[in-house]
């Protein structure tokens, strides 16, 4: 079906989403569809993206999110937002993904000396040259790390607030708990990542600094 | 010193305060270190995962900057083709060009090429827009028949049992009186016996009377004959109980 133009913006200036969704429970309306796709699959791509770890998998998870969404359509309660909804269904699929990645491993470990986390992802090994360590790669992965040993309740909200930006009232809404709740698993979430990176980097630059100090060439040596 | 709970240093941290509570958060750190300590490490957490980045910086494009770089692709290649079609006309055009003409051969045109486009999605349009608004007409419509059907319905099941309620009230009413009416028969049957079974009591007391006392005159009669009688009797015997010949005279 051609879209027009005119109609797609149109569309976009007037319908809001819970309007469009419903369009799509009562009708199967396809565009409408269409249009909820549009805006959503970037912000979905992100999120699942960030509660896997991996931005290949997000996009792939999110495919899986849209397909969700238009399957159980009638599931969808039009007394709810339809952000909080389709959050939820993403949040569920990245469950359902965590389940399946500890049922089937993905790369064995003793071959390839990953360490799983808590959340039953096996992790991807940062390679690096054997000239030079990068040092910006090797410090997004132990933080990836840091936040994937945390309870998935602590590192959810984490997600949510701090990559997805929603607000505290937000993500109760999407959650279904009480805001408080949300609030002190935020602390805790942050008070956690906070000692276990402390502990991390400062056993790394102890590393760094025993290596330097061990190549490092004296004046009598050179002579 | 009272100090803030977690949820509004949270709500400090990530900006969901109002501009008073931001104030009296900030003096109080201002104050006191235990807070200062727990809002660094939290701030230390924060910043380190500002520093997780998903995916590579160069290919971070937004979806809504991509559509929209396409779209402006797509105007200026239909403008660029609308100049070039009128830069040719006139090149190509013999001599000056009539304006009416031109506008006239302009017009049919786009009625022969935008026309039946701009038709079919109008008509696409107003299709999807009749369906979901007969859609929503038909749902609203069954709510509401369904609605007029309850309060009906229970506007007659309330004027159907208050119609009951006065007859069945009518009816208990009847009843206690005809109860009422039969008790009172009754008691007045039962007195009326009670009344017949104490004359009968008296009259046969009486009756019993004038027997028991006739047979006591009669029986003191009795007793004097004989007591005379025996009193004969025994001037009749001697005292060794033997008979007493009559001697004549």
């Amino acid at each position: 079906m051609r879209v027009s133009v005119f109609s797609y913006l149109s569309d976009l200036l007037t319908l809001s989403d819970e309007e469009a969704m419903l369009r799509v429970q009562r009708a199967g309306d396809r565009r409408a569809f269409t249009l909820l796709v549009r805006r959503w699959q970037g912000r979905i791509e992100r999120l699942c993206g960030r509660l896997t770890g991996d931005a290949h998998r997000g996009e792939d998870l999110a495919q899986e999110v849209f397909m969700r969404i238009y399957a159980h359509r009638t599931d969808y309660r039009h007394n709810g937002r339809f952000a909080a909804y389709a959050r939820r269904i993403a949040l569920n699929a990245c469950y359902d993904e965590y389940r399946r990645a500890r049922r089937i491993r993905e790369i064995p470990l003793e071959q390839s000396g990953d360490r799983e986390d808590s959340s039953g992802i096996c992790l991807k090994a940062v390679e690096q040259s054997p000239d030079a360590v990068a040092a910006d790669n090797e410090r997004d992965e132990l933080i990836r790390k840091a936040l994937f040993s945390l309870p998935e309740s602590y590192r959810t909200v984490i997600i949510l607030r701090h990559y997805q930006r929603l607000r505290f009232r937000e993500i109760a809404e999407v959650l279904e708990i009480p805001m408080g709740t949300v609030k002190s698993r935020m602390a805790e979430g942050l008070a956690r990542l906070g000692r276990q990176l402390k502990a991390v980097l400062n056993d790394q630059q102890e590393i760094s600094r025993g290596i330097n100090e061990t190549v490092k060439p004296t004046g009598k040596e050179m002579t | 010193m009272t100090h803030p709970g977690q949820d509004e240093w949270m709500d400090y941290l990530y900006g969901e305060t109002t501009a008073d509570q931001r104030k009296g958060l900030r003096s109080h750190l201002e104050e006191c270190s235990q807070c200062q300590s727990d809002v660094e490490g939290w701030q230390y957490s924060m910043k380190a995962l500002d520093g997780w980045q998903l995916e590579d910086k160069g290919k971070t494009v937004s979806r809504i900057g991509l559509y929209a770089g396409s779209m402006l692709r797509w105007t200026a290649a239909a403008v660029l083709m609308i100049g070039l079609g009128f830069v040719a006309a006139r090149l190509f055009a013999p001599g000056t060009p009539d304006i009416e003409q031109l506008r006239a051969d302009l017009e049919t045109s786009l009625k022969t090429t935008l026309e039946p486009q701009i038709r079919q999605n109008l008509v696409e349009e107003m299709n999807a827009q009749w369906q979901a608004v007969l859609v929503e007409s038909y749902a609203g419509l069954k709510d509401e028949l369904n609605r007029q059907l309850r309060a009906d319905m229970n506007e007659y099941a309330l004027q159907t049992l208050g119609v009951c309620s006065a007859a069945t009230n009518r009816l208990l009413t009847e009843l206690i009186v005809a109860i009422d009416t039969t008790q009172r028969q009754d008691r007045h049957r039962i007195a009326d016996v009670f009344e017949q079974i104490e004359k009968n009591r008296l009259r046969d007391r009486n009756v019993l009377g004038k027997g028991l006392t006739t047979l006591a005159v009669q029986t003191e009669e009795q007793l004097v004959r004989t007591r005379n009688d025996m009193a004969k009797l025994l001037s009749y015997t001697n005292t060794d109980g033997s008979y007493k010949p009559q001697t004549k005279e």
